[in-house]
This record gives structure tokens, C-alpha cells and sequence, in this order.
């Protein structure tokens, strides 16, 4: 059974009231009480909860119009019927007007309709209810959906867009003025690419993107489809968050590791030369200072002069190279200055030069001799070109062409820019492998060109000195390594 | 010229042949060359011939160069000890580090040129320069000063 409708009945008259009562309470499922006036309906109604009130519109101390406006006006939430004299319908519309559910005219048998009156205007107070309810509830939802730090994008069936909340405004820095009733299609053509719809459950991407300004974005991305009650589809929604901070975090990373696994390889090297460097300058000081004496002891006509300077010559050489490998190998200290591109180049050269052509590559150089200096590091510049030179190598090393080129040039290129090519006939690069060429690849070479950390680092060196590093490769022009350094 | 007269330099390097070059380069000078090859013998030498210069091999394996240096310049009361490092790691970083921090007064690579050598070695005593070696054999080597 469910609990009786509590009913307030305003009515100075006391016998109609005791009758009304009576005539709800025979009629079934009522707990009733009496007002008398309006000071006391509201004295009721602010200590106990009522469903429904009726109330005469002739009281001692007020008309029920205004009684009704005061409820009203208080918040109570109870359906009113306004019970008024015959002749007084003009009141009744006034009352519906202002709230009223229902009225009843006191006519012969009024008092026989109360129990159906009442009973109706309690259902019609809590479908009322129940609706108000559901307002403030979606109402709410939408405040939380706007409110979320995490991109929410809704679309229906035909891909139109038709909810677009504040995060996404801030996200990709388009406002829902844009998007809301577009086409998702068009939407995600701009901003990132759409994962596939198919599924029945949410799917989770990583997706990359541009915001409205052109910056790069990445988003992890939940797609859910939405159903309806009777579990059809009736849409998606796309919720994404920003990841571009950990994503580039992880890029960072990535490129740290490629520079220890480097730096850790420097050091072994470093330790060698160190070492070679000790042993081989005490034989390299007999050969040069014993040369320089025998020169100093002979005649300028000897015949035997063209021998000793040629020793001496490759003693210098050979020490040249010694000095090469222990400042490669040292750590790279920060410090930045004016430098000359071409010096740096050469310092390279020096020291893989003969790597390159103890593999029978021919290495032609053509560098520009009027460049203004570059401002930047001097090491780092020699591992670039070192790097460089040494995957070139890697790519020709086991070519059967009877002639194999490695041809490096330095030049001014457009604007501010100098720019410096390394071009091998090797092996090219597949076009697959060419876009990712740069990411660090811990698993082994790419393209069969160094360890595959390599190209991360000279994009990690370019990057810090503000230029930029491209390839280009086919099989009729070769590899191409550009490098675009900003001149001073 | 009597030995008494002439400023004695002590070589000092674990490596014979370059003691022996040291010493023939040197006799070109108006200077007494004391060889030294092991870093004890130098020690007791410096100590006891109180030499003006000494040309110390600053990376030998076995020992350090710069603390042999301070253990002689800790038992030199001469302040006038001149002190030319020859070093077979001959970058800027070396070079900072001797000159700057253990003071010496000259810094060369090894293997090095022997006029410039000689030049260095009258200049630190204050002697004339070496004329006789100024026509070196092969003209502007590329090696490091």
C-alpha cells in the first residue's frame, strides 16, 4: 500500500471543513488536517509537508490569490487547488495562472469530486516534480561535462558534431561556435586522425594532431559509442586528454638514452686513446726529434733530405690524428662560441677520412670558403659530421660499383642559413623508413647505416645549434643529409 | 765554458730515447742536461743539483708528473725553479690546466719540434737564442707548439 496523500484543507467554515475531510477519508487513501486561516496555512505548511492543499478562496484574513502567491513564493513545493463560491470562475483562471493545478467550485455535490481532484493534482505535482528533477539532473551533467579537464566531443549517426565542451575549446583552441554542427569528418581531418568507428566498445588511441595554431598536439583518445535505450547506436563521443607534454618528454628521453648509449661508447674510446696517445707520443718524439737532428746533420744537397722530411711529415700526421681522437673522445663541454663550419668539417675529416677510404669510397669535398661563422659548439659539430660521414660510409661499404662517392659540401643557402650536404651512392633509404629515420631505434642499424642511434643524435646536435636536418634519398641522386645552420 | 757555470736542466721521462733526444738537443746549449728516467731518481737529483729548469714528462704511466712536481718544488728553496711540461695529450684543456693550475712556466706537446723546443729552453734561462737551429729541416711543421 502506498503511503496516504497528505492534504491541508483551508476552510474558515468549520462544518465544510469536518464534511471535506470526512468525504476523503471514506473515499480511501488520505491523512487530512485544517488550516482556518492564512496564518495558519502557512504555520502548517513551514513545520509539516503536505502533498496537497485546498484552499477557499474567502478567508479572514486574506483572499487564497494572494495566500497562493505567498506559497509560492516561500518554495513549498504541494499542488493547490483553489476551491472558490459559485460565480467566481474569473478567480479560478486567475489562480490556474498563478500556479493553481486545479479548481473546484462550490456547488451542490463539489464535495464528492474532492477525493478525484485531489488524487489528480497530487500525480500531476509529482510528474512535475519528477521533470524538474530531470532538468536540474541534465543540467548538472552538462555543467560536469563542460567542467572536465579532458576534451569532450559528441557526434550523432551522420557524423554531425552536437556537443563540443569547454576543454576541447581550450584543447585544440577551436570553440564549439566552430564546430558544433559540422561534420566530425571535416573536424578531425583538421585536428588529428579519426581511429576507426567500427567498434562496439570504447576504443583508447594515442593520437597525434595540430592545435589551431599549428602546434603540435598529442592526445590520448577514448571513442565510445553511444546507445540508446533500446541499445541501437546513436553516436560517438570522442573524450581526449593532452599528452603532448609526456609524449615529448618521452621523445627527450629517448634521445637521452641514444646519447648515453653514445657518450658511454666516447668514453671507452676516450679511455683508448688516452692510452695510445701515452704509448705512441714517446716513438712518435724518436721519430720526429731524430729526423729533425739527421736533417740538422746534413748538407742541403743530400739526397737522403727528401726521406727524412717525408718521415718527419708522417710522424706530424700521425700525431695530428692522436690529438683528433683524445678531443674527440673527451667530454663535450658546453661552452658555445663563433666557430667556423668548414674547421669543424675538416677536424671530421681528419679523423674518418681514412675509415672512408680504407673501404676504396671516394670522398669528394667542395666547401665554400667565404662562410661567416656559426655560433655553436665545436664538439658537438665534429660528432654531426663525424656521424654523418660514418653512416655514408656504412651504406657504401659493400656496394660492388666499381666507383663509390661520398661528395660533402658546405654553402650558403637561403637567407641567414649555411647549409651542409652529405651525399652517398649507397644503398638509398627505403620511402617507408624516411619518415621515422630520425627516432632513436634501440633495436639496430637503419638502412644499414649505424646503430640506429646515430641520426637521433645529429637531429638532437641540429636541434640545440636552431637548425635544421632533412633527408632526401632515391636511388638515381643517392642519400642526402642536409644540415641548415643559422650564420652569425 | 766550465759545468760549474752553466745552468743544469733536469730532464725527467720514463722513456730512454727521449731523454737521449732531450740531452742532444740540449747540448746545443750553453746548459748542463741531468737526465732522470725514474721519478725517484729525479726526486734525489733535483734535490741535490738544485737545477734552474726542469723538463718533466707530465704523463707517464707510472707516476704522476704533477706530483712529482710538487714533491720537488716542496723541496726546492730556489723560487727561480723554471718548469717546461711536456705532455703527450697536448689540447687547450692540458694546456689550461698546467699553465693555470700546478704554474708552470711552459707547456709543450709530445712529440714536439726541437728547434722550438731549444728556443723554449733559452728563453725560460734567459740565454741567447739558439741561431744554429733556426733553419729547421722541414719548413712550419703542423704539429702543436
Amino acid at each position: 500500500m502506498t503511503d496516504p496523500l497528505r492534504v491541508l484543507i483551508v476552510e474558515d467554515n468549520e462544518d465544510h471543513a469536518r464534511l471535506a475531510c470526512e468525504f476523503l477519508q471514506v473515499a480511501g487513501n488520505f491523512v487530512t488536517e485544517i488550516a482556518t486561516d492564512v496564518a495558519e496555512l502557512h504555520a502548517r505548511l513551514a513545520a509539516s509537508r503536505y502533498d496537497v492543499v485546498t484552499l477557499d478562496y474567502n478567508l479572514p484574513d486574506g483572499n487564497g490569490l494572494a495566500a497562493l502567491q505567498e506559497i509560492n513564493a516561500r518554495g513549498h513545493s504541494v499542488a493547490v487547488i483553489m476551491v472558490t463560491g459559485r460565480g467566481d470562475e474569473r478567480v479560478a483562471a486567475q489562480a490556474i495562472q498563478r500556479g493553481a493545478l486545479d479548481y473546484v467550485v462550490k456547488t451542490g455535490d463539489y464535495l464528492s469530486m474532492l477525493p478525484a481532484t485531489v488524487q489528480k493534482a497530487a500525480r500531476t505535482q509529482a510528474i512535475m516534480a519528477a521533470n524538474q528533477r530531470s532538468l536540474e539532473q541534465i543540467r548538472y551533467q552538462a555543467l560536469l561535462l563542460d567542467n572536465v579537464h579532458d576534451a569532450v566531443v559528441v557526434w550523432d549517426l551522420a557524423g554531425t558534431i552536437t556537443f563540443w565542451n569547454r576543454a576541447a575549446e581550450h584543447l585544440f583552441g577551436w570553440g564549439a561556435d566552430t564546430w558544433l554542427g559540422r561534420p566530425a569528418v571535416d573536424c578531425y581531418r583538421t585536428l588529428a586522425d579519426l581511429p576507426p568507428l567500427e567498434r562496439t566498445g570504447p576504443v583508447t588511441t594515442e593520437r597525434h594532431g595540430r592545435r589551431r595554431t599549428g602546434e603540435e598536439l598529442w592526445v590520448s583518445s577514448s571513442l565510445t559509442p553511444l546507445h540508446d535505450a533500446a541499445d541501437q547506436v546513436i553516436g560517438y563521443m570522442d573524450v581526449s586528454r593532452d599528452i603532448t607534454a609526456r609524449k615529448q618528454l618521452e621523445a627527450q628521453i629517448q634521445a637521452g638514452q641514444a646519447h648515453l648509449a653514445q657518450a658511454a661508447r666516447l668514453a671507452a674510446i676516450g679511455e683508448l686513446a688516452s692510452g695510445v696517445a701515452h704509448q705512441i707520443s714517446n716513438p712518435l718524439t724518436t721519430i720526429i726529434a731524430e729526423t729533425q737532428l739527421l736533417l740538422r746533420a746534413l748538407p742541403a744537397s743530400d739526397p737522403n733530405r727528401e726521406a727524412l722530411e717525408a718521415i718527419e711529415r708522417g710522424g706530424w700526421r700521425a700525431q695530428e690524428a692522436v690529438q683528433r681522437l683524445l678531443d674527440f673522445s673527451r667530454p663535450a663541454s658546453g661552452t658555445r662560441a663563433d666557430l667556423s663550419v668548414n674547421e669543424t668539417i675538416g677536424h671530421a675529416v681528419t679523423l674518418v677520412g681514412g675509415l672512408i677510404e680504407a673501404v676504396g669510397v671516394k670522398l669528394d669535398m667542395a666547401l665554400a670558403s667565404d662562410l661567416p661563422p656559426v655560433h655553436g659548439n665545436t664538439r658537438q659539430l665534429e660528432d654531426l659530421w663525424v656521424n654523418l660521414l660514418l653512416m655514408a660510409r656504412d651504406a657504401t661499404d659493400d656496394d660492388t660499383a666499381p666507383e663509390r662517392h661520398i661528395r660533402l659540401r658546405s654553402y650558403r643557402a637561403a637567407d641567414q642559413w649555411l647549409r651542409v650536404d652529405v651525399n652517398d651512392d649507397g644503398r638509398p633509404i627505403p620511402a617507408e623508413q624516411l619518415a621515422t629515420i630520425f627516432e632513436p631505434d634501440f633495436a639496430g642499424p637503419v638502412a644499414g647505416r649505424g646503430t640506429g642511434l646515430e641520426l637521433s643524435i645529429c637531429r638532437e646536435i641540429v636541434r640545440q645549434h636552431a637548425g635544421q636536418i632533412t633527408v632526401d634519398s632515391t636511388p638515381d641522386h643517392g642519400t642526402t643529409f642536409s644540415v641548415l645552420l643559422p650564420m652569425r | 765554458m766550465s759545468t760549474e757555470n752553466k745552468p743544469i736542466v733536469l730532464c725527467v721521462d720514463d722513456d730512454p730515447r727521449t731523454l737521449e733526444i732531450l740531452s742532444k738537443v740540449l747540448d746545443r746549449l750553453p746548459v748542463e742536461p741531468v737526465l732522470a728516467q725514474g721519478t725517484r731518481q729525479a726526486a734525489d737529483l733535483a734535490q741535490r743539483l738544485q737545477p734552474r729548469l726542469i723538463i718533466l714528462d707530465v704523463t707517464m704511466p707510472e707516476v704522476s708528473g704533477w706530483q712529482l712536481l710538487q714533491t720537488i718544488r716542496g723541496s726546492h728553496p730556489r723560487a727561480n725553479l723554471r718548469v717546461l711540461a711536456l705532455s703527450a695529450k697536448a689540447n687547450s684543456a692540458e694546456r689550461s690546466l698546467a699553465t693555470n693550475v700546478a704554474r708552470i712556466d711552459a707547456f709543450m706537446g709530445k712529440p714536439f719540434d726541437i728547434a722550438e723546443l731549444a728556443r723554449r729552453v733559452a728563453a725560460l734561462l734567459e740565454l741567447p737564442p739558439p741561431g744554429e737551429w733556426s733553419n729547421p729541416g722541414v719548413p712550419g711543421p703542423a704539429g702543436p707548439e
